[in-house]
């Protein structure tokens, strides 16, 4: 790992943080997309799908222009390094990742500009899980990030887990996220 | 036809601010953002010739419907309902994750083990290869007018390379059949080096823009690019009303 992720061992354990250096060129990229996936929810209420595929084109297309040229064979290591340092530092976002082997890694994202500047955490959420998602499945076809919650510092965060080889079980995430995204909506609108 | 060599568009206006139409061959890239009413210029593109109709975001009925309530004809459409065949493809996938809850929770420890620990059934991840019934359907059928609405869905599960050779190859056959090529897409999403491969492969470039002025939304049409016919180049701002997409103050750049 470069200096773009800072790796810190403590005891038994190890962990690898981001080093966030806000580049505005990719986070204006990223409030443009953001917004064409807030707008196409607008406009087409209840099609989560349209959304949902705005965000992960999003990713793919980050995966095209910042990631792709670092290797031809991927490993969870191979994609976890520039996905932190061209995508996750440029975009000012604060992750510490608790596993990387070669085929899974986990973090938790503890400061996201999307999430505190767009006031609309659920929104902000699909589109994260769905540009991440994008980014993994260029890389690994047969992949699949499980979004789950965790307990850090005593307050909740969101875990994404990244695997090379999803299960049939993995399969389903994408439609559970957008049936939670469904769900806390309409209890927002409640 | 207009005449031996364009194609009409389909929206009278349109041909008038590119001269007459489209050439016979051209693959037309038309960038929109939402709320600047792509879906109804699409859907008006295809009022007139022969067309064969790609819809992702909406199923056949719900573009039928809208055609129908504009006034428009769908009987010359053939259309690929991409959209429905996917939310098949999901409703499929969760009837199948229902299945295999309900027979799990019937199985003994013993199966279970014997199944593996999460017990599920070999694999729920068939799907049908969208981009090969894109690419398969425009190399067999002969229309006059392809349209593409819209390439985000390709692009959100298939890589850029594999897009383009498509797109490349879809561009090859409608020059062999003199047709009119449409490729809709959203702008801001896959990138500024993806636009401009797109931008290349193009013989037309029109966009659709939404200006907010104060209280109010200006939307404009602009023809960007038109290979070989840099006269056709204009701008017009545009509404829409019970006639669909309707054309007014036309302005040529060149």
């Amino acid at each position: 790992m470069d200096e773009s992720l800072k790796k810190i061992e403590s005891g038994d354990r190890t962990v690898w943080i981001t080093q966030p250096n806000e580049i505005e060129n990719i986070l204006d990229r990223q409030k443009t997309a953001f917004n064409i996936a807030k707008e196409k929810l607008a406009s087409e209420p209840g099609k989560i799908e349209t959304a949902m595929q705005v965000s992960e084109a999003f990713g793919r297309g980050l995966f095209e222009d910042f990631i792709k040229k670092n290797s031809d064979e991927w490993t969870m290591e191979k994609w976890v390094k520039p996905i932190v340092g061209n995508i996750f530092n440029p975009m000012g976002t604060t992750a510490t990742f608790t596993k990387i082997s070669e085929d899974e890694a986990k973090s938790l994202i503890f400061r996201c500009h999307l999430h505190e500047d767009s006031k609309e955490p659920h929104i902000a959420s699909l589109f994260t899980y769905g540009f991440l998602r994008g980014m993994l499945l260029s890389a690994f076809p047969d992949g699949e990030i499980l979004m789950g919650s965790s307990m850090a510092q005593g307050a909740p965060m969101i875990e994404f887990t990244y695997k090379k080889n999803a299960t049939d079980e993995d399969k389903l995430e994408r439609e559970r996220i957008k049936e939670v995204f469904m769900n806390n909506t309409k209890k927002a609108e409640e | 036809m207009i005449n031996d060599e364009f194609i009409s568009t389909g929206i009278d206006k349109l041909d008038i601010l590119l001269e007459g139409g489209i050439l016979q061959g051209f693959t037309t890239l038309i960038f929109g953002s939402p709320g600047s009413s792509i879906e109804i210029l699409s859907k008006q593109l295809s009022t007139t010739g022969s067309v064969l109709y790609f819809t992702t975001e909406e199923t056949k009925d719900e573009v039928v419907k809208t055609m129908t309530r504009f006034g428009w004809n769908p009987e010359n459409i053939d259309f690929v309902d991409i959209a429905s065949k996917y939310s098949q493809n999901i409703l499929t996938r969760e009837k199948k994750r229902e299945s295999i809850y309900e027979q799990r929770s019937k199985l003994k420890i013993k199966e279970l083990i014997e199944l593996g620990s999460s017990g599920m059934a070999p694999s729920v991840r068939e799907e049908e290869d969208f981009l090969a019934i894109l690419s398969n359907k425009i190399r067999v059928s002969s229309f006059e007018k392809i349209i593409i609405n819209s390439l985000d869905f390709f692009l959100s599960r298939y890589s850029q390379e594999e897009v383009l050779r498509t797109l490349h190859a879809a561009k090859v056959n409608n020059i062999e059949k003199k047709g009119l090529l449409f490729i809709i897409m959203t702008r801001g999403i896959h990138g500024d080096i993806f636009e401009r491969r797109m931008e290349g492969i193009a013989d037309c470039i029109i966009e659709l823009e939404v200006i907010q002025k104060g209280s109010t939304f200006e939307r404009f049409l602009a023809v960007k690019k038109m290979r070989n016919y840099a006269k056709k180049i204009g701008i017009a701002r545009y509404m829409i009303d019970s006639d669909g997409l309707v054309l007014e103050m036309i302005e040529r750049i060149m």
